[in-house]
């Protein structure tokens, strides 16, 4: 297994509700998944505790052989290579489209950095606007620049937050396209959590279904999707 | 936020500790600690720094907080020198054990007896009279007489005196104290509440305006208050003190009651010869002169004449009592007005 | 939001520092109430302590009630209403903030006071002599008016912030509602901006209760005055911290009371899209008279005391010998800015480890950063003073150097002093900053390879720049004003323009006063003007 996470205890607050209870997760390198849950399901947490943002109470965490957390280990996200794009994609208001993308980079010699953005700036089809700061984007350029600023530091796997919430229908499915493309072409491992059905079709080799912290159904997307095995993956698959 | 680096930082550090190193008095020389705050004081450090070579550095501050502080440092007190504008607090710094004696000829020579302590721990520098101020037009000075008159109910509604949190008129309740004891003085607090015309507000120069405004007719107050009135660059306050007097109470029984501000040397003193010479030079003419003019006092160097002004209101009697009285009785003082309700 | 993500210690071995540093004088206050009781306490108890809570309860009361009349009908008018010159008034209405309140107190008595310029014109025009107690202004209520006057913009300043993003798609479906003006500020406006004037009144009334210049000129007996009368006239610093708690106890009560007022209820939009509401233009009677009433209050607050003072200078200024007023003025300058810079550098890091590491002990560290702005100035003094003369014993005994007193007669102990007494103002600012940029930034950048060290310096500094500004202005003005601490604790040589001020004036050296007076309100008149500037590019 390339990610593997097992036994997992997490709260806010010893008082109030646990969000996850003894939860395992095992994913393939190269995989795609897609997490799908309504709001407060936890499906947002596995990401964070994935990216080390968050620490569980209990639990081992292990991303391409290396341990992440145990009980005596606990890797603070810097170090855990882990490419992240966030709800809102986070995107530094203070620094060009550029100075965005080479921020995770910047510990390498200038050249080589140029060169790595240059690729990437490729990849993602923002040559041209390279210069522009966030606010001067569109959602979709936006989205891609955060997804460009992920991907540029090579990470070993590639965590994306509900990715098209910001982006209207019609824009939606143009870059899900996209993205699938990108992902494909570099085979990187890939998580996404979102609440629609259709981002986990068309993006996903593989689908969790998520209720207040526990897995209930899992598989190939397309015939979880024909083949709801609750009422509540019924509700969330339709 | 650019300008935020870690240069700029250990900059700014470097900076704070120039900056510092620029306040903390430099060793040797003498340290002042003073509550006078007249421009011409400055003057006067910087020829005697001219004429001995000595550098005075000086802390101001309230006489109580000084003390408060004399106190709190110690044996390592920077302080060597202590200037308060009131006998009492001088008596207290002694009592408190932060004072030494000096016996010094120059000293003894430029201040009389009557004007320092009793064992030479401080030294009188200028003398003040709180003397009752009243109206040129209302008042007959034929009716005032002394300051035990003022309960008589001849003067109802019609005494003006500041708050009893000033340590004027603490001192002044305390030398009557010193006189006539405590019952008397408690009798006496209460007369004058009883006579006053309004409830104590404002410092000595509202009293006077007080007058003039017609809201009383005799004021307690000190003498340089006049003087300072008398010079205002305020032209309507000028002509406000010329419809005043001055009149000095109890000259045929107990005498005026007069306060110092003065001098003392402090116990740890670290630069004591330097200090020394300080204190000879604040009694010397030359200092006494502009001393007391600073503040329209009188000088305590018998050689030195008072300003014309002050000449001009003639000479007086004052109380007969070592000064060291006020600072003993000054928290009886206190709470007598307190229980009286002398605001 | 961080809770429990793993870093390096540094963030949190500098803040549990400083904040051992700032309980320390604290602690030793506390100490001296076990303290055995003494008669000056039960002569206090008996004749004084009523005095004290009720003058102080009268002052805080009407002061609080007048500043939010004043302050909230203020930042409602030039919210909703285009009048003459209502752009100017939006930062206008700040500038009382740059005048002390105990200048102000000064120039008002000079003022009306029989030979101030009013009495002396009727008189020696009209030959009118009015009651005097028409103008007696050195009362209580003579008090509430000053402290009106030159705190309400801290009322003022945070509603109308508040308003210009809260209010517009509230007002406007109110008048599609058929709403009237009326109605909708006493039905909408004034509950929604609750928080926001609340908070204003509690920064007004803890001025207030701090104050040691204005009472103490007006021979008024509050907390603050009895504190420094009984520690220092009757060498009774027991009494006089028995007195600190009772003080303490009283703003506790008067937080508290703030903390129940608003009973859990946020009045925030969670949107952060918020359009701002379109002024309506105001003509005819109407105009001239919201003009008449923020030119008023701006007069009272601003124009008549500056005029005044420039007057006494004129006047006065021939007869000025040997101020020194470049030493004086640079002092002022320079302890503002250092102190100003020192407290937001702990700010930031106490503000950054509360926001990474947000567990038990963090979260008190923000209270106890707080806390410092509700201590009276006379109680720090005590506490800091104490402190620091106790460090120096340890520094004698370390070095076996006696009869040197390093650290309390140097420039530090002051600025320490500044530290707890005004590390809540930058505090505020730099939560609110944090607040603002929320995570997410801070998250990215982690998951980008970056360290908490480095992901401040490259990501949440410059976003935080201009609550950063806005902390060190706020900071800056508080010092270049603050007065006793500065008195009791600066060392040697050393004078600003603030105690030069207050002295000559307790000196009943007015007119001397008056110009180092209007150099200070004319630095806090630049500051507040860089500040709105902030503000203004901020949104």
């Amino acid at each position: 297994m390339f990610v593997t996470m097992k036994d997992i205890d997490f709260y806010y607050d010893k008082n109030n509700d646990t969000i996850l209870k003894d939860f395992d997760l095992n994913i393939h390198k190269g995989q795609t998944l897609s997490i799908l849950g309504e709001s407060g399901s936890g499906k947002s947490t596995i990401l964070r505790l994935l990216a080390g943002l968050e620490k569980p109470e209990k639990g081992v965490i292990v991303i391409g052989n290396k341990i992440m957390n145990n009980e005596n280990t606990f890797v603070p996200p810097e170090k855990r290579e882990v490419g992240m794009v966030f709800q809102d994609y986070a995107l530094f208001p203070h620094m060009t489209v550029f100075e965005n993308i080479s921020f995770g980079i910047n510990h390498l010699s200038k050249r080589k950095r140029n060169e790595m953005v240059m690729e990437t700036l490729n990849l993602v089809e923002l040559v041209d606007h390279s210069g522009k700061y966030p606010h001067q984007l569109s959602g979709g350029q936006q989205q891609r620049t955060a997804l460009a600023r992920a991907l540029v530091t090579e990470p070993k796997i590639l965590l994306l937050d509900e990715p098209f919430s910001n982006l209207d229908t019609n824009l939606k499915n143009n870059i899900r396209d996209s993205l699938k493309e990108i992902i494909s072409k570099i085979g990187i491992t890939t998580i996404i959590v979102s609440h629609d059905k259709l981002d986990a079709l068309k993006l996903a080799d593989q689908l969790i279904v998520l209720k207040e912290g526990k897995i209930v159904q899992k598989g190939n997307p397309e015939k979880l999707i024909s083949n709801p095995e609750s009422i509540y993956a019924e509700s969330i698959l339709l | 936020m650019k300008y935020l680096n870690k240069r700029n930082i250990l900059l700014i550090v470097v900076l704070v500790f120039a900056f510092s190193s620029i306040v903390i008095g430099a060793e040797g020389e003498v340290n002042l600690y003073t509550n006078r705050h007249y421009d011409t004081d400055k003057l006067l450090l910087d020829k005697f720094e001219e004429q001995t070579g000595i550098q005075v550095n000086v802390l101001k501050g309230g006489s109580d907080e000084l003390i408060e502080k004399i106190i709190r440092e110690g044996e390592s007190t920077s302080a060597d020198l202590l200037i308060t504008a009131d006998a009492g607090r001088l008596h207290r710094a002694k009592t408190k054990g932060l004072l030494q004696p000096v016996e010094n000829e120059t000293l003894f020579n430029n201040i009389p007896k009557n004007l320092r302590d009793t064992e030479n721990y401080w030294f009188g520098l200028t003398v003040r009279g709180r003397v009752i101020v009243y109206s040129k037009d209302r008042v007959d000075p034929s009716e005032l007489s002394t300051y035990g008159d003022l309960t008589d109910e001849k003067w109802e509604d019609r005494i003006l005196v500041r708050s009893s949190s000033n340590i004027y008129n603490q001192s002044l309740l305390a030398s009557l104290i010193a006189i006539h004891g405590e019952e008397w003085a408690t009798e006496w607090a209460a007369g004058v509440v009883d006579n006053m015309a309004r409830k104590p507000q404002g410092n000595d120069r509202a009293q006077a305006t007080a007058i003039a405004s017609g809201e009383g007719d005799i004021a307690i107050m000190n003498t340089y208050y006049l003087g300072k009135m008398l010079n205002s660059s305020n032209p309507e306050e000028v002509k406000v003190a010329k419809q005043l007097e001055i009149f000095f109470p109890s000259q045929e029984t107990t005498g005026t009651h007069i306060n110092v501000s003065g001098i003392g040397l402090t116990k740890y003193a670290k630069n004591k010869e330097n200090a020394i010479k300080l204190m000879e030079y604040f009694s010397s003419v030359e200092a006494q002169e502009m001393f007391a003019k600073a503040n329209y006092e009188y000088p305590v160097n018998p050689n030195v004449e008072p300003s014309e002004l002050l000449s001009s209101w003639g000479e007086f009697e004052s109380q007969d009592i070592n000064l060291s009285k006020l600072g003993e009785n000054n928290t009886k003082a206190y709470m007598i007005f307190n229980r009286v309700g002398w605001k | 939001m961080f809770k429990k993500i793993g870093f390096t210690n540094k963030w949190s071995v500098i803040s549990f520092f400083i904040i051992v540093l700032i309980l320390m004088p604290s602690i030793f206050i506390l100490m001296g109430l076990f303290n055995p009781i003494s008669d000056t306490w039960l002569h206090i108890r008996k004749y004084l302590l009523k005095d004290y809570v009720f003058n102080s309860a009268i002052l805080v009361f009407f002061t609080g009630l007048f500043s939010i009349i004043i302050g909230v009908s203020l930042a409602w008018f030039v919210n909703a209403y285009d009048f003459k010159f209502s752009n100017f008034f939006k930062w206008g209405l700040i500038l009382p903030l740059a005048v002390p309140p105990y200048i102000g107190s000064y120039t008002y008595v000079g003022l009306l006071n029989y030979t101030g310029i009013i009495q002396t014109f009727l008189r020696n025009n009209f030959d009118l002599v009015l009651n005097q107690s028409y103008f007696d202004i050195m009362s209580l209520s003579g008090a509430v008016f000053i402290y009106t006057i030159f705190l309400y913009p801290y009322v003022f300043l945070i509603t109308h912030a508040f308003l210009q993003k809260q209010s517009a798609s509230l007002v406007e479906v109110s008048k599609t509602l058929g709403k009237s003006p009326v109605d909708i500020f006493f039905r909408i406006i004034l509950p929604i901006s609750r928080g926001a004037y609340v908070a204003g009144t509690t920064l007004v009334v803890l001025e207030v209760l701090n104050d040691y210049g204005v009472v103490k000129y007006f021979g008024i007996s509050t907390f603050s005055t009895s504190i420094f009368q009984t520690w220092f006239s009757l060498g009774d610093i027991n009494s006089a911290i028995r007195l600190s708690v009772y003080l303490m106890g009283f703003v506790f009560i008067v937080l508290l009371l703030e903390r129940l007022s608003r009973g859990g209820k946020q009045y925030s939009y969670s949107t952060t899209k918020v359009k701002p509401l379109k002024a309506k233009k105001l003509s005819g009677w109407k105009n001239w008279l919201m003009f008449s009433y923020a030119f008023i209050v701006l007069s009272l607050g601003f124009i008549i005391p500056v005029l005044q003072l420039i007057y006494w200078s004129i006047i006065s200024y021939g007869k000025i010998v040997n101020m020194n007023i470049i030493k004086t003025v640079l002092n002022s300058i320079g302890v503002s800015l250092i102190g100003a810079f020192i407290i937001l550098v702990s700010a930031v890091v106490i503000a950054n480890t509360v926001r990474i590491k947000e567990n038990i002990l963090t979260k008190n560290y923000a209270r106890i950063a707080v806390l410092g702005y509700s201590i009276p100035g006379a109680v720090i003094a005590v506490g800091v003073m104490i402190f620091f003369l106790k460090m120096d014993n340890g520094i004698q005994f370390l070095t076996g150097q006696n009869n040197i007193l390093l650290l309390s007669s140097s420039i530090f102990m002051l600025i320490f002093a500044y530290l707890i007494r005004f590390l809540a103002v930058g505090f505020n600012s730099v939560e609110s900053g944090f607040n603002k940029i929320g995570t997410d930034f801070h998250e990215a950048s982690r998951t980008l390879g970056n360290g908490i060290t480095k992901t401040f310096f490259k990501v949440d500094l410059p976003m935080m720049k201009p609550a950063l500004m806005s902390g060190f202005l706020l900071v800056s003005i508080e010092i270049l004003k603050e007065l006793p601490l500065t008195l009791i604790l600066r060392p040697f040589n050393f004078n600003t323009l603030a105690t030069r001020a207050f002295e000559y004036a307790n000196d009943e050296m007015i007119h001397e006063s008056a110009i180092l007076s209007l150099i200070l309100i004319s630095i806090s008149v630049i500051l507040v003007y860089s500040l709105t500037n902030i503000k203004r590019k901020g949104r």
